[in-house]
C-alpha cells in the first residue's frame, strides 16, 4: 500500500513539471519581462529607466532559462525559470507585486475558505443523495420526471443568479443575515449560512440529476434482480444493495474534490466578500498580480494531484474488487 | 447606402460551423445508423420545442454575424467613401433605431420618463427635483400617464394580430409541404396534423412556433416606441443589448467546442487505439492540462492576452476586431480546458473497440491502421462526440457569465449576459432597485440554457447505447 | 401426489411497447410436482425465460397478463397477490437460479451477506444461528472451507464457485419450487455436470420441484422427468423424456433433435458413423509439409503494476505450444475458458504478438515478418469470430464490409470484377444479392455468421481459424453453420484451425483434434483415436463430463 502511495506521488512530479512549464511559457514567453513592467507600471510611455528598475526590485531581471554571465550551478540557478518556477517545487512562492509573502497569506486565508467550502460540500452531497435517491425510488413515475425537469431547470440558471437572488432575498429584504462579510471565530456562522445554502442549491440539479442516473444504470445489472428474487423489498434493495454500488463512483467523484476545497469558491467567496483564497485569486487577477495567480496555479494543480491520488486510495476502501497486492 | 462587409474571426468559425451542422444532417440522413436516433430525437415533443427555440436563437446569432461598415455620408459624389469605423450587423440593420438611442440614464421597463431624478433649474431659479421625460420612448403619446396603458394595449394586439397571420401562413405552408410530401390531399393531412398521428409531432413544432412568432411579432410592434426592458446606466435599450448578447453565449458554446475537437478526436482515438508509449504521452498530456485549475488557466491566457494587447495596440484595427479576438482566445481556451474530459472519453472508447473482433478481423486482413481508425473506430465513437457536443453547450454559456464576472470573460465593451449581470450586481444594491437588467440576461439565458438541457437529454437518450432499452 | 405443486394455465404474456402490444408467450399451460423435473426446451426468443420471470413476478414493467391467465402455487393464483405478497413468496416458496453468476451477484457484499439476508428475511435468523445456517449451506452445496469462504466477496470466487453460492441463495429456506434459468450455460464442461449433479441430488434430498429453463437437450436428457418444447411463445410439445426422446411428435422437436452434433447422440460407434474419418491413416505417414507449422510457441502477459510498468509476473497464456496442420484438413483445438485456445489462434495470425517460438505458413517463417512483408500472408490466413454481432462493424453496409479486405490487400481492383466475385460470394453464402447494400443488424445470428465466412472467403484464404463460429449461435443454425464449413472446405480445399470448447461438434468436423489445457497441449492425435483412446486425465475427464443423451 505505502508502496502503491509512493509510486503514485512519484507520478505526480512529472505532471508539476509540465504545470509549471506550461505557466512559465504563458507568463514569460508571450510577454517578455519588460513588457509585463511597462503594462504594470501603467505607462506606455515609460523610461526604459524605470522599466530595469522595476524589474531588478521584483527580481525579474534575469534571463529565461541560463544566465551565461553566472558560473557552475547559477549558470541555471539564476534564472527567472528557475527562480519563478521551480522554486515553487519548495513550495516558495515568493512576494506579490504589493510585496506580501504569498505563504502566509495562503496559510490565513485557507480557513475562511474551508469554513465555506466543507459544509458545502458534505451537506450539498447529503441532500444530493437522498433526492437523487427519491427520483430512482419513484422511477419512471411523475414524480420522478417531475424531478428530473426540475433538476434541468435548477441546472440551467447560472450560479450568479442564485447568489445575487439569495442576496436580495434574505439579506436586503428579509434582513436575516448580513449580506456579506466575514469575523472570526464562532461569530462566522451568521456569514457562513448562506454562502453554503446558495452554494448547495446552485449544485442540487446537476449532482441530483447525476446520480441519479447511477442509480438508474445500477439497478438495471444483474445482481438486483438476484436480490429482488430473493423476496427482498424494494427498499433493502435500493439502500442496501443498489445504494452501496452507487456509492463508488460517487464517492470517487467527490475525493477528487476534497483537496480543492482549500481553494474554495471563487464566486461565494467574492459574491460574500470571505476573505478566503477564492477573493484572494480574483482580486489578484483583478489587479494583475502574476506572482499570486503563478502561486496559485501551481497550488491549484498539486491539489489537483493529491485528489487524484486520494481517489485512487478510495477505491480500494470502497471497491472489494479493488484491493493493492 | 454604400457598404462594407467586415469578416470576423468568430464570423468565419460560425459560418464554417452552420456549414458542417447542414453537411453533417445531410450525411447522417443517409446514414442508417445515424437516421434511427435521429428520428427518436425529433419523435419526442420536448426536443422538437427545444429545437423550435433553439432554431430561433441560433437565427438570431447568424443575423448578428454577418457584419458590415456602412460607408459614412460623402460630402461631395466625387469624394472617395469612408466607412463608419463601427461595425454593424443584420441584426443592428433590423433592430435600428435601437442601436443609436441612447437615452441619458436608467429607465423601467414600458416608462415614459428616467428612473432616477434629475436636478432642473427651473425659469426662477429655484431647483427642483424631477423625473425628465425620455427621448425616444413613448414620445407620440402627449399625456403618457393616461394614454400608455390603451397605447400599450392596441399596439400588444396588432403584434398578435400580426403574429397570427404569419402563423396561418406558416401553417399553410407546412401542410402543403407534408401532402406534398405524402402524396395525399391536404384535408386528411390537416385531419391528421390536428389529431397528432404523425410521424413526428408537427403540431407541437407549430404551437411552439407560433408562441416565438407571437412573441416576435408583439415586442416588434412595442419596441419601435418603447423600451420594453427598459434601458441601463448610460441609457442603452436594455432588449437590443439581452438580443445582441444571444451571438456571444451562441459563439461561447459551440465554438469553444469546436475548436478542441479535432486535437480530442484524433488524440483520443490515437491513445485509445495504438495503446504503450502514444497512450502514455497522450495521458500525460491531459492530466497535465487538466490539473491546472480551469479558470485560473483562463485568467492566466486571458491577462497575458490583455498586456500583449496593450503593448501592441498597432495590430487591431478596430474596437470591434479586438473584442473579437479575446472572444475567440476566450473560446479556445474554454476549448483546452473542457477537451481533456472527452479525449479521456474518446480513448476509454477506442480501448474498448480495439478489441471489438471486427476491428481484429480488419486487421487480419491487413487494412492499415488509419484506415481502421478512419472507418472503424472513429465512426463508433461519434455518438460520443455528438452527446458531448451538445452536453457542454449549456455548461459552456453559463461559464461566459461567471468568467465575465471574474474579469476574464469577454471584452467589456462586448454585448453578452455576463457582463449585462455583472453591472446589474451593483443595481440591485441601488434604491429603488433597478431589476431589469438583470431580469432581461435572466429570462434570455435561462431559456437558452434550459431548451439545450432538454434538446441534450434526448440527444443522450437516442444515442447513448447503455441508455437504449430504458 | 395428486394435485400439482405449480400449474400454469393459459399464461399470455404481452409487452407494452410504443408500437402497440407485443405479444411474446401465447397462450401456454404445463405442470410441475413435487420432487418432479420439468425441463422448458426452446432457444434464443421463444419466450422460456420470461416464463420463468412470470413465475417469479420479476417481469418488467410494461409487461401484461390477461385475466385469464393462471399461474397456481398449490392454492394461490400468484398472478392476482400484491407486490407486497409476492415479496414473501419470492426466495422463501420459490427460488431462482440464474444464467450469468458473473454479473448475478452484487460485487460488493460478502457471499456470506447475500446468502444470510434471505434467511433474515424470511426466517428471521440472526447472529449466530445465522451465521451457522450459512455456513451449513455453503457445505451443502460442496464449497470446501464454507466458514471462511463466507467473508470473501464474490470477485474471489470462480464461475462454479458463485453458481454453487446462486443455489445455496436459492435452497436457503427450503423451497417447494426451484426455477433454474440456464443455469450451466456460463460454465465450462466439467464444471457444467458438477453444477447439474448438485441440483439434482438437492432436488432428491429435499423433493422440491425444479423447474429447468435450457436450451441444451443434452442436460435435458440428464435431468429432466418431463420436457416441454416452446418456439416463438408456443409450447409445442409436452411429454416425458423417455417418451420425447424415443420419437419427438412435432416438426419442431424433431429439428431440435436433428441438429444435435452426432457425438451427443450416441457415444459409442463414431466410426461407423463417419468412414471418412477411419478410412485416415495417421497423419505423420503423409510425406508432404504441413500449410500450418507452429514450433514451441509461447505468449505470455506481463501482469504489470504501477505507474513505471514493470512486469512483475508472467500470466503465460500460451506455453510453448508445437502443431501443425496438413493442407486440406481440420484440425480441432479444444480446450475451456482460459486455456489459451483463442489467444493461441490469434497468435498465429500474429495479431497477438508471440513472446517466443516460431510460425511456419507454407514453409516461410511468418514470425519473422515485419507488417509489410506479413500483408502478403494475411489473405492466407483469415478469422471467423465467435460472435457474429461483434465481429461486424454495425456502421458499414455488407458491401464495405465484403469489399474491404479486397480493397486493402488488392485483390481484384477493377470494381466490375470485384462486384462480380461479391456475387459469386453471396452465392455459396446462400444469401441475396440485395443483401450488399443492407446493413448487419437487418441480419439474424446466422446470416452474420455467414457473412462473416464470406468476408474471410473474399481474400482467398488457405487457412481459416474459426474461433467458437458456433457457440453464440442456436442448436439449428448451429448444425447449418458447421454445415456450410464442411462444404466449403471440400470445395476451396481449405484447411480449418477449429477452435472450441464443444466436444460434441468436434468428431463430424475435424481430421485431428488437439486439447489444450492452461496453456498447454496436453493431447494431440486423429480424432478418433483422442475419442476412443484418449490418453491423458484431462481429456478423459473432458470427454466424460460432456453431456450426453444416454
Amino acid at each position: 500500500m505505502l508502496r502503491y502511495i509512493l509510486q503514485r506521488v512519484l507520478y505526480a512530479i512529472p505532471i508539476l513539471l509540465g504545470v509549471n512549464i506550461i505557466t512559465f511559457l504563458l507568463f514569460f514567453t508571450i510577454n517578455s519581462p519588460d513588457d509585463m513592467a511597462r503594462a504594470h507600471l501603467g505607462d506606455r510611455h515609460i523610461q526604459q529607466a524605470e522599466v530595469d528598475n522595476w524589474k531588478a526590485s521584483h527580481g525579474y531581471d534575469k534571463p529565461l532559462f541560463i544566465n551565461y554571465d553566472a558560473q557552475g550551478v547559477k549558470k541555471i540557478s539564476q534564472t527567472l525559470l528557475f527562480e519563478k518556477s521551480l522554486r515553487l517545487f519548495m513550495f516558495d512562492f515568493g512576494y506579490s507585486y504589493g510585496d506580501r509573502d504569498i505563504k502566509a497569506d495562503v496559510k490565513e486565508r485557507m480557513w475562511p475558505s474551508l469554513a465555506i467550502a466543507v459544509p458545502a460540500l458534505l451537506i450539498g452531497l447529503l441532500v444530493n443523495i437522498t433526492f437523487a435517491m427519491l427520483m430512482a425510488f419513484f422511477r419512471a413515475s411523475h414524480i420522478d420526471t417531475l424531478g428530473v425537469v426540475i433538476c434541468l431547470a435548477m441546472m440551467s440558471i447560472s450560479t450568479l443568479f442564485y447568489i445575487i437572488a439569495g442576496q436580495y432575498l434574505i439579506s436586503k429584504m428579509l434582513h436575516w443575515v448580513p449580506i456579506s462579510g466575514y469575523s472570526d471565530g464562532l461569530g462566522a456562522w451568521k456569514f457562513i449560512i448562506l454562502p453554503v445554502i446558495v452554494g448547495i442549491i446552485s449544485g442540487l440539479g446537476a449532482g441530483a440529476r447525476w446520480y441519479r442516473t447511477l442509480y438508474l444504470e445500477e439497478m438495471g445489472k444483474d445482481y438486483v434482480r438476484t436480490a429482488r428474487a430473493k423476496g427482498l423489498s424494494d427498499g433493502v434493495v435500493l439502500f442496501k444493495h443498489v445504494f452501496k454500488n452507487a456509492l463508488i463512483p460517487i464517492l470517487t467523484g467527490v475525493v477528487v474534490l476534497i483537496p480543492l476545497l482549500l481553494i474554495g469558491s471563487l464566486l461565494l467567496e467574492s459574491f460574500f466578500a470571505i476573505p478566503g483564497l477564492g477573493t484572494y485569486m480574483i482580486d489578484a487577477i483583478a489587479q494583475q498580480d502574476f506572482p499570486i495567480v503563478r502561486a496559485m496555479v501551481f497550488l491549484g494543480a498539486l491539489l489537483y494531484i493529491a485528489g487524484l491520488i486520494l481517489t485512487d486510495i478510495s477505491y480500494t476502501w470502497v471497491d472489494p474488487r479493488v484491493r493493492i497486492r | 447606402m454604400t457598404f462594407k462587409f467586415v469578416l470576423l474571426w468568430t464570423d468565419l468559425l460560425v459560418f464554417i460551423l452552420v456549414a458542417l451542422l447542414l453537411a453533417f444532417s445531410i450525411w447522417a440522413k443517409r446514414q442508417d445508423s445515424w437516421r434511427r436516433p435521429l428520428r427518436k430525437v425529433f419523435r419526442r415533443k420536448i426536443s422538437v420545442v427545444s429545437a423550435v427555440i433553439l432554431s430561433t436563437y441560433v437565427l438570431i446569432g447568424l443575423l448578428d454575424s454577418v457584419h458590415y461598415q456602412p460607408a459614412l455620408p460623402q460630402e461631395n459624389a466625387t469624394d472617395q467613401i469612408h466607412y463608419d469605423v463601427e461595425v454593424k450587423s443584420v441584426l443592428d440593420k433590423l433592430l435600428s433605431p435601437l442601436d443609436e438611442q441612447f437615452e441619458t440614464s436608467y429607465s423601467a421597463p414600458f416608462a415614459h420618463q428616467l428612473h432616477v431624478q434629475d436636478a432642473v433649474k427651473q425659469a426662477d431659479g429655484s431647483i427642483v427635483y424631477q423625473h425628465q421625460r425620455l427621448q425616444y420612448a413613448a414620445t407620440h403619446l402627449s399625456n403618457p400617464e393616461a394614454e400608455k396603458r390603451h397605447d400599450i394595449l392596441v399596439r400588444s394586439l396588432k403584434g398578435v394580430a400580426w403574429g397570427l397571420l404569419i402563423l396561418l401562413l406558416v401553417t399553410i405552408l407546412l401542410v402543403l409541404y407534408l401532402s406534398h410530401q405524402k402524396k395525399q390531399n391536404v384535408l386528411a393531412t390537416s385531419k391528421q396534423l390536428v389529431a397528432g398521428k404523425m410521424d413526428y409531432p408537427y403540431l407541437t413544432m407549430l404551437l411552439t412556433l407560433g408562441i416565438v412568432i407571437l412573441l416576435a411579432s408583439v415586442s416588434a410592434c412595442l419596441a419601435t416606441h418603447y423600451h420594453i426592458f427598459g434601458t441601463d446606466k448610460v441609457g442603452e435599450d436594455v432588449f437590443y443589448q439581452a438580443l445582441k448578447s444571444i451571438r456571444t453565449g451562441l459563439v461561447i458554446g459551440t465554438v469553444s467546442t469546436l475548436v478542441m475537437l479535432p486535437f480530442a478526436i484524433i488524440l483520443g482515438v490515437m491513445a485509445g487505439y495504438f495503446r504503450g508509449r502514444i497512450d502514455d504521452g497522450i495521458q500525460y498530456l491531459y492530466t497535465t492540462l487538466s490539473s491546472i485549475p480551469g479558470v485560473l488557466l483562463i485568467a492566466a491566457a486571458i491577462l497575458m492576452l490583455q498586456v500583449f494587447m496593450s503593448t501592441h495596440p498597432d495590430l487591431f484595427a478596430s474596437n470591434a476586431q479586438r473584442a473579437d479576438l479575446r472572444l475567440l482566445i476566450l473560446c479556445v481556451i474554454l476549448g483546452v480546458t473542457s477537451w481533456t474530459s472527452l479525449c479521456r472519453l474518446l480513448r476509454g472508447e477506442s480501448f474498448k473497440l480495439r478489441e471489438m473482433d471486427y476491428v481484429q478481423a480488419a486487421n487480419n486482413l491487413g487494412v492499415s491502421h488509419v484506415t481502421i481508425l478512419k472507418k472503424h473506430i472513429v465512426p463508433n465513437v461519434m455518438h460520443i462526440v455528438l452527446i458531448t457536443l451538445v452536453l457542454d453547450f449549456s455548461g459552456l454559456v453559463l461559464a461566459e457569465a461567471v468568467l465575465s464576472y471574474v474579469g476574464v470573460g469577454v471584452d467589456p465593451t462586448m454585448f453578452s449576459w455576463g457582463n449585462m449581470i455583472n453591472s446589474a450586481r451593483l443595481e440591485m444594491a441601488r434604491e429603488p432597485v433597478v431589476w431589469w437588467s438583470l431580469c432581461a440576461a435572466f429570462i434570455f439565458m435561462f431559456t437558452l440554457v434550459l431548451f439545450a438541457n432538454f434538446f441534450a437529454d434526448s440527444v443522450r437518450d437516442a444515442f447513448d447505447p447503455r441508455l437504449q432499452d430504458a | 401426489m395428486t394435485q400439482p405443486l405449480l400449474r400454469v394455465q393459459d399464461l399470455t404474456t404481452r409487452l407494452a411497447t410504443p408500437r402497440g402490444m407485443l405479444q411474446l408467450v401465447n397462450n401456454i399451460s404445463f405442470e410441475v410436482a413435487r420432487g418432479e423435473t420439468l425441463a422448458l426446451v426452446g432457444e434464443s426468443g421463444s419466450g422460456k425465460s420470461l416464463t420463468a420471470l412470470s413465475v417469479m413476478g420479476l417481469l418488467p414493467a410494461h409487461a401484461r397478463h390477461p385475466l385469464t391467465s393462471k399461474i397456481m402455487l398449490d392454492d394461490i393464483n400468484l398472478l392476482t397477490l400484491s407486490e407486497a405478497q409476492r415479496q414473501q413468496i419470492r426466495g422463501k416458496k420459490i427460488g431462482m437460479i440464474f444464467q450469468e453468476p458473473m454479473t448475478s451477484l452484487n460485487p460488493v457484499l460478502t457471499i456470506g451477506d447475500q446468502i444470510g439476508e434471505v434467511l433474515y428475511r424470511h426466517q428471521g435468523l440472526r447472529g449466530q444461528a445465522l451465521k451457522k445456517r450459512v455456513i451449513a449451506l455453503l457445505e451443502a452445496v460442496h464449497i470446501p472451507l464454507a466458514a471462511q469462504r463466507a467473508n470473501d466477496y464474490p470477485h474471489q470466487l470462480s464461475g462454479g464457485m458463485k453458481q454453487r453460492v446462486m443455489i445455496a441463495m436459492a435452497i436457503a429456506c427450503e423451497p417447494d419450487l426451484l426455477i433454474a434459468d440456464e443455469p450451466t450455460t456460463a460454465l465450462d464442461v466439467t464444471i457444467q455436470a458438477e453444477i447439474l449433479k448438485l441440483l439434482t441430488e438437492l432436488q432428491r434430498q429435499s423433493g422440491m420441484g425444479l423447474l429447468l429453463i435450457t436450451h441444451d437437450l443434452a442436460v435435458v436428457a440428464q435431468v429432466a422427468d418431463t420436457v416441454a418444447v416452446m418456439t416463438q411463445g408456443k409450447l409445442v410439445e409436452q411429454n416425458t423424456t423417455a417418451a420425447f426422446f424415443a420419437g419427438p411428435t412435432h416438426p419442431y422437436s424433431q429439428k431440435l433433435l436433428a441438429a444435435l452434433p452426432a457425438f451427443a447422440r450416441e457415444s459409442t460407434s463414431l466410426v461407423s458413423k463417419y468412414p471418412d474419418l477411419k478410412a485416415e491413416k495417421s497423419p505423420a505417414a503423409d510425406a508432404d509439409k504441413p500449410l500450418l507449422d507452429v514450433r514451441n510457441l509461447q505468449v505470455y502477459f506481463p501482469i504489470k503494476t504501477g505507474f513505471l510498468r514493470r512486469a512483475k509476473s508472467h500470466l503465460k497464456a500460451v506455453d510453448d505450444v508445437s502443431l501443425h496442420i496438413e493442407a486440406g484438413k481440420t484440425l480441432a483445438l479444444v480446450g475451456e475458458s482460459g486455456s489459451g485456445k483463442t489467444t493461441l489462434g490469434r497468435s498465429i495470425s500474429q495479431l497477438i504478438p508471440a513472446t517466443s517460438g516460431e510460425v511456419y505458413f507454407n514453409g516461410a517463417a511468418i514470425h519473422r515478418l515485419k507488417s509489410k512483408a506479413l500483408r502478403e500472408y494475411r489473405r492466407d490466413i483469415q478469422f471467423i469470430f465467435q460472435d457474429p454481432f461483434s465481429a461486424m462493424n454495425p456502421r458499414m453496409m455488407i458491401q464495405d464490409l465484403l469489399e474491404e479486405g479486397m480493397l486493402a490487400l488488392h485483390i481484384e481492383p477493377e470494381q466490375r470484377k470485384r462486384r462480380a466475385r461479391l456475387y459469386a460470394l453471396l452465392e455459396y453464402i446462400s444469401l441475396p444479392r440485395n443483401s450488399l447494400s443492407r446493413y448487419p443488424h437487418e441480419f439474424s445470428g446466422g446470416e452474420r455468421q455467414r457473412l462473416c465466412i464470406a468476408r474471410a472467403l473474399a481474400v482467398n484464404p488457405k487457412l481459416i481459424i474459426c474461433d467458437e463460429p458456433t457457440s453464440a449461435l442456436d442448436v439449428t443454425i448451429q448444425a447449418q453453420i458447421l454445415d456450410l464449413l464442411k462444404d466449403l472446405q471440400n470445395e476451396l480445399n481449405l484447411t480449418y484451425l477449429f477452435i472450441t470448447h464443444n466436444l460434441s461438434i468436434v468428431p463430424a468436423l475435424a481430421h485431428e483434434v488437439a486439447v489444450m489445457h492452461l496453456g498447454k497441449i496436453v493431447e494431440q492425435g486423429a480424432t478418433q483415436q483422442i475419442f476412443e483412446q484418449p490418453q491423458a486425465a484431462y481429456t478423459k475427464s473432458l470427454l466424460a463430463a460432456a453431456p450426453k443423451l444416454v
